[in-house]
């Protein structure tokens, strides 16, 4: 008996843990905007955290705009579940934390081979004499040393 | 012996809910207005990026939740809100009622005109599609990247009573940019976005109700607007829009138990 309970004791925590479950509680018709109502309930590890997750749909699918076939509306109605419940993983703070690091470790790692690969270029020198500036049909010249210059712009 | 189990399986399962609980704000929202003032200055509930009144704007209207404010050709100077240039994702809802349905009406924008930044707006005719009374999410960027928009099916913005509308960003994505009308994706979402890896509208303010500059004004009432540094899903979209944006200074706010998330909500009735 004491290995019966140890296995309950041990397998009841972990059912639950490590996911998120999302469960259609109900699906209904709006009557205020003529659109189908899906009502769904998030369990994340174990613990009910959404019970008044609701998510509108139009009776036609919005990739072909004809009316869904009910393979299709399962589809979308599973592909919005996964997201919120993927979404709700990514927003645990340890996990925003993780990601936000390592996208910026990345972007770093990105930058800095980047960086090594211009590191000769420093002490080059690049040099310019005059701006010309094109206004109105008129070519404007001034330059470095002071002189400056006006033509006609040729069409 | 098996009501000594059952004791035991009973207890244990309870002992694990003796936890600290904990309501923190969420990092992500970037500006939360319920548009209750009667008076003064439009106040953010989740950050401090206020908003100023400029010219005609009649506050305590009758709005879809509590009050509104009723634009009569003036907007919200938001100020810029850096936080919208640096993001890399982005959503924004809603509500808002037409009292004329003749030109656009700029309900956000943060943009240099054309070139640089967001609009999201009442379109009376939409440029690319030509569809009538749409709503348009536009994104322009001057640097290369491209302007993206989505444009929503005709006569999603007619007169009359308050619609939701909402949209999200994910910078590069090639599903990034998606517009919601009354809590359902429109037919015409989503779109490309993977040109547009930033706003990046500079300097320029965020108007609620006209453009930065002040023109292209709401005729109509706005209510309820929220905008996240994050993209949405659409159980988020009907949560707000069902339930309401965050009452009372709570900010959008996280569930902690034990030091682990375990909710996020976007409204504490």
């Amino acid at each position: 008996m004491k290995y019966i309970l140890t296995l309950l004791l041990t397998i009841i925590p972990t059912l639950a843990w490590g996911q998120c479950v999302g469960t259609i509680s109900s699906i209904s018709k709006d009557d205020k905007r003529g659109t189908i109502i899906v009502e769904t309930s998030y369990a994340l590890n174990g613990i009910n955290v959404q019970s008044n997750g609701r998510v509108r749909y139009s009776e036609t699918n919005p990739q072909t705009d004809l009316t869904w076939t009910l393979l299709e509306l399962k589809q979308m109605v599973g592909f919005d579940i996964k997201d919120h419940c993927e979404n709700l993983i990514a927003r645990m703070p340890t996990n925003e934390s993780f990601i936000q690091t390592t996208v910026l470790e990345r972007q770093g790692e990105l930058v800095q081979t980047l960086i090594d690969n211009v590191q000769n270029q420093v002490g080059q020198k690049i040099s310019a004499t005059e701006k010309v500036i094109s206004y109105k049909g008129k070519t404007i010249t001034v330059r470095a040393d002071g002189t400056t210059s006006i033509s006609n712009i040729i069409p | 012996m098996a009501l000594r189990l059952f004791l035991i399986l009973f207890l244990s399962l309870f002992s694990t809910q003796a936890f600290a609980v904990n309501w923190t704000q969420n990092s992500t929202a970037v500006a939360t207005y319920t548009f209750e003032e009667s008076s003064g200055d439009l106040l953010d509930l989740s950050n401090a990026n206020d908003g100023t009144l400029v010219n005609t704007v009649t506050q305590g209207a009758a709005g879809q939740r509590a009050n509104a404010y009723d634009f009569g050709g003036g907007y919200v100077d938001a100020g810029d809100i850096a936080q919208i240039d640096g993001a890399s994702s982005l959503s924004g809802v809603v509500w808002v009622s037409h009292d004329t349905t003749s030109d656009d009406d700029y309900i956000f924008a943060k943009s240099s005109g054309i070139t640089d930044g967001l609009l999201f707006f009442r379109d009376n005719v939409a440029s690319l599609s030509g569809r009538t009374d749409t709503y348009t999410i536009f994104l322009a960027s001057s640097d290369g990247e491209g302007n993206r928009r989505v444009e929503s099916a005709t006569n999603a913005s007619t007169g009359g009573g308050f619609i939701h509308v909402a949209f999200t960003w994910e910078g590069l994505s090639t599903t990034g940019l998606r517009l919601y009308v009354n809590g359902v994706e429109d037919a015409n979402s989503p779109s490309t976005a993977s040109n547009v890896g930033a706003i990046d509208s500079g300097d320029r303010i965020l108007s609620i109700g006209a453009s930065s500059g002040g023109t292209n004004n709401i005729d109509g009432k706005i209510d309820e607007a929220g905008i996240f540094e994050s993209v949405l899903d659409a159980t988020d979209i009907n949560d707000i829009m069902d339930n309401g944006l965050v009452q009372a200074g709570a900010g959008v706010i996280n569930l902690i138990i034990n030091g682990t998330f375990v909710a996020d909500q976007f409204y504490f009735n």
